[in-house]
């Protein structure tokens, strides 16, 4: 009794070489490529791929708008590590219209004892502020810039779960540490 | 891989709209400038991929409008951000997957409208919009919503793995660096995606009358 070890046709095997067919044996490779079903099924299948791609290229309007990027001196480009003068900037604007508001209410007598409500309300003030400033010495990038790494990418369906970028992803993008 | 295994390899690459760098060291050294600070360097970087992340929004929301808005937004993002990306070859991913963050974003948005669909009739008429009477109108229409429909019988993972391999013309290995993924689990889904496109018989037959 002899075993004939030659492939045998599969279109799991060419559609395998379609998406990768180093993933293929020598001996399926061959096959797919001497086996006239076979090679025919992968002929019309990749070019009917090939075709989709280029379809869709040649249906689609071309962009009409330029690009504009933000000016060089633009505080969103700020570089890291000049956060703290960011910070710094941020906070001392805020002490000098606090100054200012209490000023102008000193001048038109509007100023009454302080209570312990007040107390409690500066420090809580005081907190947001300070807790302020550090998040800016954390994240020099402005809010609308830091979502770029961690985000989730997310789809409608079903597994939405199974398929996000994992948060842990954000170091990928550093030298030495990509996937 | 014998010489005559060669000859199969079969290319299923989308037409390269963009001035894109046929020399991968050109584009690093480019984007190690960009990233260093220089903004003529980030501008040629925004003039050879403009056309390809528009092209990859527009094939996600098919609307005109809102493509140019996002890849505006994608091009921005990617300024303010250049600078922490310290490997140059990664660039491509990178850009992509910002793209595909802002894609996200907006269908997010978009949901929360309650529009539950892959394409909504809305969406189709807006990428239409612009060039409706144009004599090849009703072909792209027909290409567009049979394509729609095939995207939307298969799974979320299989769809985004598909469209980043056949219609951005994205490697396997970008592909699992923009959806950090490895690759076999990259190839699972597209081995999915081809093995369901090929039994999508409106589509198949569409693209088969113009197979040579
Ligand atoms: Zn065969």
């Amino acid at each position: 009794m002899s075993h004939d070890k030659r492939p045998q046709c599969d279109i799991g095997q060419v559609i395998r070489s379609i998406v990768d067919e180093n993933d293929l044996s020598p001996e399926h490779l061959r096959h797919i490529e001497e086996c006239p079903v076979c090679s025919e099924e992968r002929r019309i299948l990749a070019g009917r791929l090939g075709l989709l791609g280029r379809r869709a290229a040649e249906y689609s309007p071309l962009p009409a708008r330029r690009i504009v990027l933000p000016q060089e001196d633009h505080p969103l480009l700020l570089r890291p590590g000049s956060g703290w003068r960011l910070a710094f900037g941020t906070a001392a604007g805020f002490a000098a219209v606090v100054l200012a508001a209490a000023w102008i209410m000193f001048r038109a007598g509007f100023v009454t004892p302080v209570s312990h409500l007040d107390v409690a309300g500066e420090m809580a003030r005081d907190e947001a502020l300070m807790a302020e400033i550090s998040m800016l010495e954390e994240n020099p990038l402005p809010e609308a810039y830091r979502d770029i790494s961690p985000e989730i990418i997310s789809e409608t369906d079903e597994d939405i779960f199974d398929f996000i970028v994992p948060v842990s992803s954000l170091d990928r993008w550093s030298r030495g540490k990509e996937a | 891989m014998p010489a005559d295994v060669e000859r199969m390899s079969v290319s299923v690459e989308p037409v390269d709209h963009a001035a894109e760098f046929r020399d991968p060291s050109d584009l690093a050294a480019l984007v190690e400038k960009a990233a260093a600070g220089d903004r003529l360097a980030f501008e040629r970087l925004v003039d050879s991929y403009h056309g390809r992340i528009f092209s990859m929004v527009y094939y996600r929301i098919m609307s005109r409008m809102d493509a140019e808005d996002i890849t505006q937004d994608v091009f921005v993002k990617a300024f303010g951000g250049i600078g922490s990306l310290k490997n140059p070859e990664l660039f491509r991913p990178w850009l992509y997957r910002i793209a595909l963050n802002a894609v996200n974003d907006f269908l997010r948005k978009k949901r929360l409208r309650s529009i539950f669909t892959v394409f909504t009739r809305e969406q189709e008429d807006a990428g239409f919009a612009e060039r409706r009477t144009g004599p090849d109108y009703l072909e792209r229409k027909e290409f567009w919503d049979s394509l729609s429909k095939f995207l939307s019988r298969i799974s979320a993972s299989e769809r985004e793995v598909f469209r980043q391999r056949f219609l951005d013309g994205l490697s396997i290995r970008e592909i699992s660096q923009v959806m950090g993924k490895n690759e076999s689990t990259i190839k699972t889904h597209l081995y999915r995606a081809v093995e369901k496109f090929r039994r999508e018989t409106e589509l198949s037959m569409l693209l088969q009358e113009e197979m040579p």
